[in-house]
C-alpha cells in the first residue's frame, strides 16, 4: 500500500503544485476498457501478472464478453503452439565449434597471465616493499569508496542531464502526455521496480499556473528503469528523474541544507542540476532557470512560507 | 567475476563461460535468425557476440543479467551490420530452413510426434519471418526466451508499456498468420480452477 511518506520531498521543490492551478482531485473512477484496450491485459492475465484489482476486472469482463473469451481462447492456443515448437532453431555444431575453441583460448590466454602474476609475487612480496606498499594500499582504501561515490554520483547527473536534453530535442518521445498527477503515477505503476507517486495539492485550484506537469517518460539508469517526470514554464522545461536510491547515488556538488534533506547544485552548461535523496529514491531535478546555485529552489518556493531560506545571491 | 581456490591451491578463474555456452547459445542463434534470416550471418553475429562478451565480462557487475546482456550485444552487432550493409551487397535471404542444422532429436521421441513437431516447429518459423522485424524479435525475445518485459525493455532500449503493446500486436499477426483456431471454452469448472 502505497503512503504519502515518499513524496514530502516534493514539498520543497513542487511549489509547482501550489500554483500551477492545474490539479483537482477527480473521484478515483475506473475507466471503463474497450475490447481492443485489453489485448495486453489478456496476455498479463496468461502471465498471472495482473493485479487482483486488474484480475477482477479483467475476470468480470470476460465472464460478460464472449468475443474476449474466444480472444483468450486464441491466445492460450497460440502461447501452447509456440511453446511446443521450442526450440525455434539449434545452433548449428560448427558454430558451437568455433565459439567453444574462442572461448577457450581466451580462457588460456587469462591462465597464462595468472600464472606470470604467481612466478612475479614473490618479488613483490619483499618485505621492504610490502611496508610502504600496504601504506599505499590502505590509503587507496580509504579513498576509494568516496570515488566511487563520486563517480556514481556524477553518472546519475550525467544521466539527468543526457534525458533532459534528448528530450528537448524530441529524442525522448514522452511515454505519456498528461497535466495529471495521477495518470503520471497510474502510468508508471507497473513500470519501476520502487514506489512512486506524485502528490496531489490544492496548488491545482490556483488559476494561473506557472508550471505544468507535461507528462513522464520511462528511462534506463545502469539498466535499471527510472522515472521521468517532465515540467513545462514559461521560462523552459523541468525534467525530474527519479531511481531508488540503490540504483542511484547523489553526492557531490555544492551542498545546500533544508531541514533534514541535504542538495547537491551543479551547473552544466546553461543548465543546473540539483540531486537529493529521501526515502530510499534519488531525485536529479535539471532546468535551465536561474543564474545561481540556489535559484531553482525559488522555482518552487517563492510563494512558500520558507521561501527566505532560498534567498537569491546578488 | 569471484575466484576459486582448487584442492591443489591453483586458482581458477570462475568465468561466465563455463556456464553461458550451454544455456545460451541456441537462444542466441535464434534471435541472430529472426534478425537476419540468413544462417551464415545468424552464425557470424553469435560468434562476434561471444567475442564482445570475452572482452566486456570484466567490466559486467556480478549481479547484472548476463543473458540479457548477451541479446543486446547481439542486437547492437547487427544494427551496426545494417549500418554498413545499406552501402554493400545485400545478402540473400534463404526462404527455407533447409540449408542449416535443425534441432537436435531426441532418440526416445516417437517418429510420428517428431514428424508432427517437426512440421509444427517449420510453420512457426515460416510465419515468424513474415513478420517485420520488431515483431520477430519481440516474439523470440518474449515467447522463446522468456525474458521479461523489463529486459526485453533494456535490449530493445524502449519503455515497457511500448514492449507490451508490441507483443499483443505481434501475437496478433502471428496467430492470424498460423490461423490459430479456437478451443473450446472451459467449462464452469474449469474457470474456477482457473481464478
Amino acid at each position: 500500500m502505497r503512503t504519502l511518506r515518499n513524496i514530502s520531498s516534493f514539498d520543497v521543490l513542487f511549489l509547482v503544485l501550489k500554483t500551477a492551478g492545474c490539479l483537482r482531485l477527480p473521484a478515483r473512477i475506473e475507466p471503463m476498457k474497450l475490447c481492443d484496450d485489453l489485448n495486453v491485459d489478456l496476455l498479463r492475465y496468461l502471465d498471472n501478472d495482473l493485479s487482483e484489482q486488474e484480475f477482477r476486472y479483467l475476470r468480470a469482463h470476460l465472464d460478460a464478453c464472449v468475443y474476449c473469451q474466444d480472444r483468450l481462447q486464441r491466445e492460450r492456443a497460440l502461447s501452447r503452439l509456440l511453446y511446443e515448437s521450442r526450440p525455434l532453431y539449434s545452433a548449428p555444431a560448427e558454430l558451437r565449434i568455433q565459439v567453444s575453441a574462442a572461448i577457450e583460448r581466451n580462457s588460456a590466454r587469462y591462465r597464462s597471465q595468472w600464472v606470470w602474476w604467481r612466478r612475479a609475487s614473490p618479488l613483490v612480496l619483499n618485505w621492504k616493499m610490502l611496508v610502504p606498499a600496504s601504506l599505499v594500499v590502505a590509503l587507496c582504501l580509504l579513498a576509494v569508496p568516496n570515488i566511487v561515490q563520486n563517480v556514481r554520483a556524477a553518472s546519475y547527473v550525467e544521466a539527468a542531464l543526457t534525458n533532459h536534453n534528448r528530450y528537448l530535442h524530441g529524442a525522448l518521445a514522452p511515454g505519456i502526455r498528461t497535466k495529471s498527477p495521477e495518470a503520471v503515477t497510474a502510468w508508471f505503476a507497473d513500470r519501476l521496480r520502487f514506489q512512486f507517486q506524485l502528490p496531489s495539492s490544492e496548488a491545482a485550484l490556483q488559476a494561473n499556473p506557472t508550471y505544468q506537469l507535461a507528462g513522464a517518460s520511462l528511462v534506463q539508469y545502469r539498466g535499471i528503469p527510472a522515472a521521468m517526470v517532465v515540467y513545462e514554464a514559461p521560462s523552459g522545461t523541468i525534467s525530474l528523474l527519479v531511481e531508488s536510491s540503490k540504483a542511484a547515488v547523489v553526492a557531490g556538488g555544492d551542498v545546500n541544507h533544508y531541514g533534514a534533506l541535504m542538495f547537491h547544485y551543479r551547473s552544466e552548461g546553461r543548465l543546473k542540476v540539483i540531486t537529493w535523496s529521501a526515502h530510499n529514491l534519488s531525485y536529479a531535478l535539471v532546468s535551465s532557470i536561474a543564474s545561481s546555485a540556489q535559484e531553482p529552489c525559488m522555482v518552487c518556493h517563492q510563494s512558500m512560507a520558507d521561501h527566505g531560506q532560498f534567498r537569491r545571491q546578488p | 567475476m569471484p575466484y576459486i581456490s582448487t584442492p591443489e591451491n591453483e586458482v581458477v578463474y570462475n568465468s561466465m563461460e563455463d556456464t553461458t555456452l550451454p544455456a545460451y547459445m541456441d537462444g542466441l542463434y535464434g534471435y541472430a535468425m529472426v534478425l537476419s534470416r540468413n544462417p551464415a550471418m545468424a552464425g557470424d553475429l553469435v560468434q562476434e557476440t561471444y567475442l564482445r562478451a570475452l572482452k566486456a565480462k570484466e567490466s559486467i557487475r556480478p549481479d547484472s543479467n548476463v543473458k540479457s546482456w548477451l541479446f543486446t550485444i547481439l542486437r547492437n552487432i547487427w544494427l551496426n551490420h545494417l549500418g554498413h550493409e545499406r552501402a554493400g551487397p545485400k545478402l540473400a535471404e534463404l526462404d527455407s530452413d533447409e540449408n542449416f542444422a535443425d534441432v537436435s532429436i531426441a532418440a526416445s521421441e516417437d517418429p510420428h510426434d517428431l514428424y508432427v513437431r517437426n512440421l509444427q516447429r517449420e510453420q512457426v518459423r515460416a510465419a515468424i519471418r513474415q513478420l517485420p522485424v520488431e515483431f520477430r524479435e519481440i516474439i523470440i525475445l518474449r515467447e522463446y526466451e522468456g525474458l521479461s518485459y523489463s529486459e526485453i525493455a533494456n535490449v530493445l532500449q524502449c519503455p515497457m508499456g511500448t514492449v507490451m503493446s508490441r507483443l499483443a500486436r505481434a501475437r496478433s499477426r502471428l496467430g492470424d498468420l498460423l490461423l490459430i483456431s479456437q478451443e473450446p471454452l472451459p467449462t464452469e469448472n474449469e474457470r474456477t480452477i482457473d481464478q
